[in-house]
């Protein structure tokens, strides 16, 4: 790149710098705040002294969580149900996106398929009727009832579908000519070329399904309780403050366990940071001129 | 088939010949399609019949379509949506709410993307992307938490001796000397949608970045040097070359979210609305939730689905059809 | 290639992983042959509070136990709090639920009733002395489980499910910081609003930075759940929130909406003085648990309206870090009030516990098998049941009890006539073994029994003694009255419109509880009362109060006739066993075999 050291490009770089320190401020504080609380001693936080580093650091919370049964197994299952759901959502949404990337001419029932897709963004029969079939498939009470209703999600197939917009459809015909099928179309020129897409939309699915606790309150049940994911066990933690407090509204006998504020923080904490891990590798696709520099090569 | 239809479905006939002319070439794609056509029928277009449960009295013995026909004509589950008492300002709280997030997000994310872009340090640029999308792992309910925590205020004024029971916000103010007293920002009615569309900002804005940075990187690079060449700055450069490049994204997305409008979930709302906050707080969804009717009721609350759709749909076409007219993109 | 490379690898692990993931859900036929016998076979739907404190497996010993005795076989489904309303109405929309639900609540059994999901408890089953639940009847004195039934029924006149004993005395009390009034030289805990106000005022003036009154999070039912003692000391039943109508407990009469009338003005027009004086917690409303910690340990509560047994908690949380700090709470027994000449009111327990076990619809298909499952729930209220669920195992049990415990392994022993746990089995006052591994008791036996549990040594040995203390000097008091239940039941089409124009109604009574508080509106002010007024007449105000007018009368005649059939009923039941009473008028009784 030809480097630009005009007065206006240098005040441009003051204002992104600016921009940019001040956003990491106000986003990192609370997160180091989780972190921080999640180390320091309840009575610390009680008493209102924790406000950016720990207090009376410790690691019980963290040797609670390790040393229990319930997070490190749903932790698993999440990592299992994210890779699983990845694969094969990024699967479907690839072989649909192409075609209906490609001209009206060349696909049949392309624009009957295309409308017939983007109708199910803004109409949905409901939770109900969804939870009928997935009964009817008899997929109750297995992680297959987390993946399959949701394996597409049209919002990342219209994503998926302008990135392929994107590869110029000289270099399909050019491979056409020189008798390359279809097949090996898909496979070996536009699957490569659209790393970057399938980084993105990958990472949507990856991060959806690690956040999804919803679906495993509807289809899983207690009885297959190893299933649960992370985020429903999360949300029952958070949770348990209001919980409490409407069992003792009720007059009921209250055996909830609150847990402590540092372990509330501290399960939240190990939920954030495979996240922090996954994302250089994502990132790795969203160097600049990929795409083109696999296009001239 | 009978003579009579055929005759009728002249254009239908016509329109399966043109599209089974289109096979020869589109074998393949139409073979890769299978799977996910299949997943559309399966668990979108299959459940679609659950929609009659609106214009039904639903009884779970009878299953929807054995159940009767609700009263009114079948029309008794919307006659009662209508007259909820306030339901137009519920109606109006949430497309507000869904336009502030729109008319905030959008074009901060994309500022963002667009300064990662023109971020010469590879490292900086790695840190600023690593960190400004985590705050979407975190759960709303934490997010909620913590924002009643920093926001709390025993409203001291700026005068007392200690500001202690001020939350972590006020007590910067109080300490700058911009406020004269703490403020209870979740007890005010004028303060919801800031702290609402904030915190959203907060927790979306580098996450929504993210689908544009990816675009970016797409961008070829020998236009910006062939702009540089012929003189244009940086600024420019960023205007001409890198945002119309992303428009098409940016166009798609917004016309999507325009058709998420009315469905504006409960999650956030109900946990950060306060009974004194009711006249701005009160979305759809959050009354639904309010009175138990999403799991209990099947005809209701699939008639109050049905509302919002048709309204989500109408205004989607109408986003598409500007769009397409506009800048010659769109969703279909 | 890479790529290729990477789809192997998924593609194996996808393999993999559904080999792994099986699904091992069984039907159920409703019962099973075993040895010649039938085995009667139910989900359950349980409510849980604590999703970690139970065993893997089901409850073997229990297990055992109730096949043997009564030929039940049960499948659990444990719904966690904060999924229960979804879960358990989901079930029933979509036809799987459960066979038998515990843990609901009573206006939930109610609505249930209303859609037909629900089996009626055949009359036959609670009527006379030797019916299936006869033990459950005698849970009560025979005048209390008339009212009992009175509230608990809906409104075809049917009950839907089985009300339970309260487990323990839930009376609330104010609690406050002994050690700060001491030091002050407050000798007593006021007895009337104004004496309230000069005790605050004495506080913050020796502590000006700090809060005097808070509440330590009641939960998002309503923002004014966090200040029913005042609603109290107005004459207003703390439960007024849910229930909007009362009978006055002196004069009789009926209100139908509460909140609305001149007490309820004056009520907002005090604590708006409170506020205004400083005294109470700006954001007492939307207080959470947490919060309240907080308060505690920075010495920004002294007083507040609580449970009494919360105080050594209270006292533990207020010395925080520093175990040397000089704090102690204490509860009272003086409720607050404002018509001293009038009385004092405080809210005494309730009758019966409302979310004992409903029956689906479907059970009443084989009455041998509803019956089974009511003759487990019968044996539940018996005093041996209820010993076994509350307690366990003792060694000198029969051995249908035993069966299926090992020897040398039984939970409790009986001490001079209390029961005593056996060393390791139950301990919470201890902190060093506050662990989930040793309530081991919730986990070994019948903890779906524990709507049956009525022993308050149990109680006692986690609380301490202070409910039933509690209890005995409220009792004691001179001029104390409470509020009684009021039986009301909806028809259909009235507890739709009832639940619409309740949700409207409790929206903008909240928002202008709220608003009152914080000067937002004044309650002094005719001109903003007359807004509240007219606002909740806008959402519907006066159509509830005749609501409400219409099911109070009709529910009060309904009640009044059911008493003089089942009073009937009974004595027609007693006649068999002895003819000679000629005076009952048999042919009205349902027909008692």
């Amino acid at each position: 790149m030809v480097k630009d050291n005009s007065l206006s490009s240098i005040i441009l770089d003051i204002v992104i710098y600016i921009f940019l320190i001040l956003l990491m401020i106000v986003i990192l504080y609370p997160i180091i705040y989780i972190f921080s609380v999640s180390l320091s001693s309840s009575a610390a936080f009680d008493a209102g002294e924790v406000w950016l580093w720990p207090v009376q650091p410790n690691l019980d919370a963290y040797k609670e969580i390790v040393t229990g049964k319930t997070v490190p197994m749903s932790f698993l299952q999440a990592v299992i149900n994210t890779i699983l759901y990845t694969v094969l959502s990024l699967a479907f949404t690839t072989t649909l996106a192409y075609p209906l990337s490609r001209s009206k001419d060349r696909v049949p029932f392309h624009g009957l398929i295309t409308k017939l897709v983007v109708f199910t963004m803004f109409f949905s029969a409901g939770m109900i009727p969804v939870y009928l079939i997935v009964q009817k498939m008899h997929l109750l009470n297995t992680r297959w009832a987390l993946i399959l209703p949701a394996v597409i999600s049209t919002y990342n197939l219209v994503v998926m579908r302008s990135f392929f917009e994107g590869v110029p459809v000289e270099l399909e015909e050019a491979a056409f000519i020189d008798g390359a099928n279809e097949l090996t179309i898909f496979y070996k020129i536009i699957l490569p070329l659209s790393k970057a897409a399938l980084a993105t939309v990958g990472l949507f699915y990856g991060v959806y399904m690690w956040n999804q606790w919803f679906s495993a309150m509807l289809y899983l049940s207690d009885r297959v309780k190893n299933l649960y994911p992370l985020q429903y066990i999360i949300r029952q933690i958070v949770m348990e403050n209001q919980l409490a407090a409407e069992a003792a509204a009720a007059g009921e006998l209250n055996t909830v366990q609150v847990s402590t504020a540092s372990l509330k923080y501290a399960t939240l904490f190990i939920s954030i940071v495979p996240m922090l891990c996954v994302y250089p590798f994502i990132q790795k696709y969203f160097v600049k001129g990929v795409m083109v520099g696999s296009v001239k090569g | 088939m009978s003579n009579q239809t055929k005759k009728e479905s002249r254009g239908i006939i016509g329109y399966f010949k043109n599209e089974f002319s289109k096979f020869s070439r589109g074998k393949f794609l139409m073979v890769l399609m299978i799977p996910g056509v299949v997943f559309f029928l399966l668990f979108h277009y299959w459940p679609f019949y659950g929609l009659l449960a609106a214009f039904k009295d639903y009884k779970p013995k009878l299953g929807i379509l054995g159940s009767p026909w609700a009263d009114q004509y079948g029309m008794a589950e919307f006659i009662r949506f209508f007259t909820i008492p306030d339901v137009w300002n519920y109606v109006w709280n949430t497309i507000a709410l869904s336009i502030l997030h729109i008319l905030w997000l959008f074009p901060l994310a994309i500022l963002l993307a667009l300064f990662i872009n023109e971020l010469r340090s590879q490292k900086f640029k790695k840190i600023v992307q690593t960190v400004s999308y985590l705050p979407h792992f975190v759960s709303v309910a934490a997010v909620c938490g913590m924002l009643t925590l920093f926001l709390s205020s025993q409203q001291t004024s700026a005068d007392a001796s200690s500001f202690a029971n001020e939350g972590i916000i006020n007590m910067l103010l109080l300490k700058l000397g911009l406020i004269k007293q703490g403020i209870p920002f979740l007890d005010r009615a004028n303060w919801f949608r800031t702290v609402y569309i904030a915190s959203d900002v907060w927790q979306s804005i580098g996450w929504s970045a993210i689908v544009y940075i990816a675009a970016l990187s797409a961008v070829d690079q020998e236009l910006y040097e062939a702009a540089t060449i012929d003189g244009a700055s940086r600024v420019q450069k960023m205007w001409h070359i890198s945002v119309q490049l992303i428009r098409p994204t940016i166009v798609i997305l917004l016309v999507m979210q325009i058709g998420k409008i009315m469905s504006l979930g409960a999650d956030k709302a109900l946990l950060l609305q306060r009974p004194a906050t009711y006249t701005k707080s009160q979305i759809l969804s959050t009354y639904i939730y309010n009175q138990g009717l999403t799991q209990g009721e099947l005809s209701f609350s699939t008639a109050v689905g049905l509302f919002n759709s048709i309204i989500n749909i109408i205004l989607v076409v109408i986003a598409n059809f500007i769009s397409n007219k506009l800048t010659d993109t769109g969703l279909w | 290639m890479k790529l290729k490379k990477i789809v192997a690898l998924a593609t194996s692990a996808v393999m993999a992983v559904s080999l792994l993931a099986s699904c091992g859900t069984s039907s159920t036929q409703g019962h099973i042959e075993q040895d010649g016998r039938t085995i009667y076979t139910y989900y359950l739907n349980m409510y849980t509070q604590d999703s970690k404190g139970y065993a893997e497996g089901q409850d073997a010993n229990f297990a055992q136990l109730i096949r043997e005795k009564f030929n039940v076989q049960l499948e659990y489904d444990r719904i966690p709090r904060g999924d229960w309303e979804t879960k358990t109405n989901l079930s029933y929309a979509v036809g799987n639920e459960a066979d038998v639900t515990t843990g609901g609540k009573e206006p939930q059994y109610k609505k249930w009733a209303t859609e037909g999901y629900l089996a009626p408890i055949p009359q036959e089953a609670y009527t006379g002395d030797d019916c299936i639940l006869k033990d459950w009847k005698a849970l009560w004195s025979e005048e209390d489980f008339n009212d009992v039934l009175a509230l608990a029924k809906s409104s075809d006149g049917e009950l839907y499910y089985l009300p339970t004993l309260r487990q323990e005395k839930a009376q609330m009390c104010w609690d406050y910081r002994k050690d700060v009034f001491d030091q002050l030289g407050i000798k007593e805990f006021p007895k009337t609003i104004d004496e309230l106000y000069d005790v605050c005022a004495k506080l913050k003036a020796a502590y000006p930075d700090k809060i005097i009154i808070s509440c330590n999070g009641m939960g998002t039912t309503s923002p004014g759940s966090a200040i029913t003692g005042f609603f109290q000391a107005y004459w207003i039943p703390e439960l007024i929130l849910t229930q909007h109508s009362y009978v006055d407990p002196v004069t009789e009469e009926y209100v139908p909406y509460a909140l609305t009338t001149d007490a309820a003005r004056e009520m907002f027009k005090t604590l708006k003085r409170f506020n205004d004086a400083g005294f109470i917690d700006k954001e007492i409303f939307s207080i959470d648990k947490d919060t309240f910690s907080s308060r505690l340990a920075q010495d920004n509560c002294f007083i507040t309206y609580n449970y009494v047994y919360n105080i050594e908690d209270f006292t533990k949380k207020t010395k925080g870090t520093n175990a040397d700090k000089n704090a102690e709470w204490a509860w009272t027994a003086n409720m607050v009030t404002a018509y001293p000449e009038k009385g004092t009111i405080f809210k005494r327990d309730p009758l019966y516990s409302n979310w004992g076990p409903a029956f689906s619809d479907g059970i009443q298909e084989d009455p041998d098998r509803f019956n089974a499952l009511l003759s487990m729930f019968n044996w539940f209220a018996t005093e041996e049941g209820q010993l076994y669920n509350t307690y366990g195992v003792k060694e000198d049990d029969p051995e249908e009890i035993k069966a299926g415990v090992e020897p040398g392994n039984y939970s409790y022993t009986m001490v001079n006539g209390e029961p005593q746990f056996n060393p390791g089995w139950y301990d919470e006052s201890n902190p060093e073994t506050d662990k989930d591994e040793d309530k081991l008791l919730t986990v070994e036996y019948g903890s779906m029994g524990s709507q049956f549990k009525k022993e308050q040594h149990m109680f006692d040995s986690i609380r301490g003694k202070d409910v039933e203390a509690l209890y005995q000097a409220f009792m004691a008091q001179p001029n104390y009255y409470y509020f009684d239940q009021i039986p009301m039941r909806y028809t259909e089409d009235e507890e739709q419109r009832f639940a619409d124009l309740e949700i409207a109604l409790n929206a903008k009574r909240d928002e202008y509880i709220q608003r009152f508080f914080t000067g937002d509106v004044d309650p002094n002010n005719d001109a903003d009362w007359n807004m509240y007024i007219s606002d909740m007449n806008k959402v519907g105000l006066q159509e509830f109060i005749e609501l409400q007018k219409t099911v109070y009368e009709r529910t009060k005649a309904e009640v009044e006739n059911e008493e003089a059939e089942l009073a009937a009923a009974e004595a027609a039941a007693d006649g068999e066993a002895a003819p000679a009473d000629a005076a009952a008028p048999a042919a009205e009784a349902p027909a008692a075999e």
